[in-house]
């Protein structure tokens, strides 16, 4: 089974004359299991790409299918509700509430998926292992850049998604904590058979992949 | 509840700032809000604690007791049973006395076999005997009269004795001077031949008989006061006024804090939590920070009627109060409405790219 399909999506921004086509008839797929990273030049849509294959966006053509659902046919309340129990997110962006120590960050994910979601046992060893249990009761802005991201990265996978979308998860952080979070997300694809995307400039993280595609003017080459 | 409380305590300060703001205008709107009560009170005490249905007054009074006056001719049809109708003889006076200030009152004569006059409550002394012997309204009392005080009714030679003190008896602001009939008479110039200068009755059927008469309806006869009903749209408008400033302020503020959490929001949202967590979550905080600042307003609010005391007329009408708290809250949620839509209109897509 594919754990995600995209057939033929293309996808562009703008009206008329400003139409600018991000996405051109994009095929790819990824199986339970495997590791993919997408590289590509600054602005070339590997963004947009994983908002698509995150079901926060449809794409204009071409059909999306994520753990045999098809996106395009789920209500705007399913899909969160997909979102929740199927997706992890990895975002470059400040992604940890400002007002919730880290502690408090998977409570209130808790408080909104009462089951499923890693045991208290699993969290301890996932902060011991990527080295954040001092600070579990630190608000996020009382983390470095590389503790906070490192934080972002358990609460995008403390749900037990079986699909990981990470946009650049090893931006700030150091070779030895690169190699950690690498080596986290490989065992979550080859130990947990979930599916992983990685978006990133880092040549680091390559070693670790089954598949790396590049994305360059809206087409998608596995190199 | 989560998300809501602890962004509260986190942001101490900021909230703090906001229920500083509720407080300061609910205790406003609430000292308003006394205040209006206390003046409306006053002009309708006396005339509330008859408990009227319906009041007679002669038609060409422009419906307002102090200038209506009642001929035994024109009341001779009208009937009167003693336990729920009575005469009442009203003149604005003025009191004087040696070594007392100067009062404005409201007299008004009774017939002591009549339901207002045994239906009176004393707090001290005791009623009405005789000619020339009142039981007037406590205010005096804090102007300083006693009981046995002899005083002087406008400019009128004989001299009046105190007898008796009572409570709430204020008509149009100032405090009445309960007297005889024949004391009203004589105060207004009248001769025997005048009856009164309005028939109250407690029976909401009670008819005049006369074509000079006419039984109007006790709140008819009450928005007719002298300035009563400017005085409280005077209020009434004010207080609107306060409210939809309120609601402005609130929703101002909301606004700002909400657009500074929507790049968060997008996160949440991208990360599966449903709009309508965080929309209930904005909607009881701003929930809690209302119910908050108003609990601090209305414990400021009695808190200084009781300081005030009698100086100033303010009067906690438990119904009028809750009336008020309801349209705070009201007003309050309606400021919160913008912010959830904003919530609601947040892209989630918009969390990734950066
Ligand atoms: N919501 C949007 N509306 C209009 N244009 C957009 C929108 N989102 C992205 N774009 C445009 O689409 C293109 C691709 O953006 P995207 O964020 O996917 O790039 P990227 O490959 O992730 O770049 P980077 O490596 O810098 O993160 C850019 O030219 C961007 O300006
Ligand atoms: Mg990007």
């Amino acid at each position: 089974m594919d754990a995600i399909k995209l057939t033929n999506v293309s996808k562009s921004f703008g009206q008329a004359d400003n139409r600018f086509q991000v996405l051109d008839n994009i095929n790819f797929t990824s199986k339970r299991g495997e590791v993919n990273i997408i590289t590509g030049p600054s602005g070339s849509g590997k963004s947009t790409l994983l908002t698509i294959m995150g079901a926060l966006r449809d794409p204009d053509e071409g059909t999306v299918l994520l753990e045999n659902e098809k996106v395009a046919n789920l209500s705007a309340k399913a899909r969160d509700q997909f979102r929740l129990n199927q997706i992890g997110f990895i975002l470059q962006a400040h992604t940890l509430v400002p007002y919730l120590t880290v502690r408090d960050q998977f409570v209130l994910v808790d408080k909104v998926r009462p089951e499923g979601n890693m045991s208290a046992a699993e969290l301890q060893n996932l902060t011991d292992r990527l080295g954040v249990s001092r600070v579990v009761d630190h608000f996020p802005n009382e983390l470095s850049g590389g503790q906070s991201q490192r934080v972002a990265i358990i609460r995008g996978i403390y749900t037990k998604p079986n699909i990981i979308l990470a946009d650049e998860p090893t931006a700030s952080l150091d070779e030895q904590r690169v190699t950690e979070v690498c080596q986290l997300l490989s065992d979550l694809a080859k130990k947990e058979n979930k599916t992983v995307v990685v978006v990133t400039h880092d040549e680091r993280v390559n070693q670790y992949a089954d598949h790396i595609y590049e994305l360059v003017d809206g087409h998608l080459s596995e190199k | 509840m989560f998300l809501a409380l602890k962004e509260i305590k986190h942001y101490k300060l900021r909230y703090g700032l906001i229920v500083t703001m509720i407080v300061l205008i609910s205790y406003l709107i609430f000292i308003l809000t006394s205040l209006a009560v206390g003046l409306s009170t006053q002009n309708t005490k006396a005339i509330d604690s008859w408990k009227p249905q319906r009041i007679v007054l002669n038609k060409d009074s422009n419906i307002n007791i102090s200038r209506s006056v009642i001929t035994k001719e024109q009341g001779k049809n009208l009937k009167i049973n003693p336990k729920q109708d009575a005469y009442v003889g009203n003149a604005p006076v003025v009191s004087s006395a040696k070594d007392r200030s100067r009062v404005s009152a409201q007299f008004v004569g009774l017939d002591p076999h009549q339901y207002i006059y045994q239906n009176l409550k004393l707090t001290s002394g005791h009623k009405a005997q005789k000619n020339h012997q009142v039981v007037v309204d406590t205010q005096f009392q804090q102007n300083g009269y006693h009981l046995g005080d002899k005083i002087k009714l406008n400019s009128d030679n004989h001299s009046y004795e105190i007898v008796g003190f009572t409570k709430n008896a204020k008509l149009s602001i100032a405090p009445v001077v309960y007297g005889s009939m024949d004391d009203w008479r004589q105060l207004h110039n009248l001769t025997s031949d005048f009856l009164c200068s309005a028939v109250i009755s407690k029976n909401a059927d009670y008819k005049a008989h006369n074509s000079d008469l006419h039984a109007y309806s006790a709140k008819k006869v009450i928005d007719e006061l002298p300035g009563y009903q400017a005085q409280n749209s005077i209020f009434t408008f004010m207080i609107a006024f306060l409210m939809i400033i309120s609601l402005i302020v609130i929703a101002v503020f909301l606004y700002i804090l909400t657009m500074q959490k929507l790049e968060n929001y997008a996160v949440l949202r991208a990360q599966g939590i449903p709009a309508g967590v965080l929309v209930r979550a904005t909607l009881f905080q701003t929930f809690i920070l209302v119910i908050s600042g108003i609990v601090i307003g209305v414990v400021l609010t009695l808190l200084t009627t009781m300081a005030l005391g009698n100086s100033v007329p303010v009067a906690c009408d438990p119904l009028i109060m809750s009336t008020t708290v309801i349209g705070l809250l009201v007003t309050s949620m309606l400021g919160a409405l913008i912010p959830s839509i904003m919530i609601l209109k947040v892209d989630p897509a918009d969390a990734i790219g950066g």
